[in-house]
């Protein structure tokens, strides 16, 4: 039998409560407030996806001039990964898809080097697409076909785990 | 505490390399009461804020340079580097692959909520934080919460051995 490790629990001063006290698990006016402040923000919402989909172009052709190897290749996936987190957030939830995508496309240097280049300029351009055109989700069946097509290329690369 | 405003005496750090996605943390939590919010571009910055004491909470990106979420929360459990090493920390990611919340769990982070997120789950984590804090482990390679809740109904044998002291 293997040697257990020894181990220590702390229970620590919970803080928060202190200051708080217990919160309601389920507090729908507070959601209701968090949600309004949001719509404050919203009209910004293009113009900061606007600014995220540069980023992904300049990331890009930064990856035609450099290859995907190296920094630039590790810029371009950040870009992509950024991308996946703020499109849905920022009400085009076919940019989180497609951004998810292509961070598994290109998410390690081993994957970037096996990568074809004309998968990734695809999602590139069909995330471009999406902005230009206002496709904001995958009920626009032009969208979801892409989108679709795309992922089954990913898939059949890196696998559907990767 | 107010009811309209739970998270009123709260200070947060939000920790994220993308400027937008600090507004809309901010934005969310103000609609929760909590106005006193500090921002950090990455985790060296995030590090800095926090030895300067007063932060209840910590919500920071995976995804970040120089110094990831990753090594953020180890900095923050290192009781040799850290001033507070059992300050919750919430990981908001576009991660969302059951190896990185893993990953998250055992470099100590408190929560793990992936992006997209929306005011109602980022409201759960946080009241998950308050109203059921798991109590914290010190074993050799690991300082955090107590990563067995998120392994349901534990029946492999006791491993575990308390620390003689």
């Amino acid at each position: 039998m293997s040697q257990a490790k020894p181990y220590e629990i702390i229970n620590p001063p919970n803080k928060l409560k202190a200051k708080t006290g217990s919160i309601p698990a389920v507090n729908p006016e507070a959601i209701k407030r968090a949600e309004e402040a949001l719509e404050q923000v919203k009209s910004e919402f293009r113009n900061w996806l606007a600014e995220e989909v540069r980023k992904l172009e300049r990331a890009h052709a930064d990856i035609h001039a450099n290859g995907l190897g190296g920094k630039h290749g590790e810029a371009l996936f950040v870009v992509a990964h950024d991308l996946r987190g703020l499109g849905s957030t920022y009400e085009f939830p076919i940019v989180t898809r497609l951004a998810k995508s292509m961070c598994k496309l290109i998410e390690t240097a081993e994957k970037r080097a096996a990568a074809p280049r004309a998968l990734v300029d695809a999602h590139v351009g069909a995330i471009r697409a999406a902005l230009i055109q206002n496709i904001r989700s995958d009920t626009d069946m032009v969208g979801r076909e892409l989108v679709e097509e795309l992922e089954r290329q990913v898939i059949a690369r890196v696998g559907a785990e990767g | 505490m107010s009811a309209d405003r739970p998270l009123e005496k709260l200070r947060v750090l939000v920790a994220d390399d993308s400027p937008a996605m600090r507004g809309i943390v901010r934005a969310v939590l103000s609609g929760f009461g909590c106005d006193r919010v500090f921002e950090a571009e990455n985790g060296l910055q995030a590090l800095a804020v926090t030895e300067s004491g007063g932060i209840d909470l910590v919500i920071c990106d995976w995804k970040m340079a120089p110094c990831d979420g990753i090594e953020l929360v180890r900095a923050l459990r290192d009781p040799a580097r850290s001033r507070d090493p059992f300050l919750p920390v919430i990981m908001l990611t576009a991660y969302s692959e059951t190896a990185r919340v893993r990953e998250a769990r055992d470099a100590g982070a408190t929560e793990f909520l992936a992006k997209p997120f929306t005011a109602e789950t980022l409201y759960q984590r946080i009241a998950a934080v308050i109203n059921r804090p798991r109590p914290f482990v010190r074993a050799d390679g690991f300082n955090g919460p107590d990563r067995r809740r998120l392994e349901r109904d534990h029946s492999g044998a006791e491993r575990r051995q308390a620390r003689q002291s």
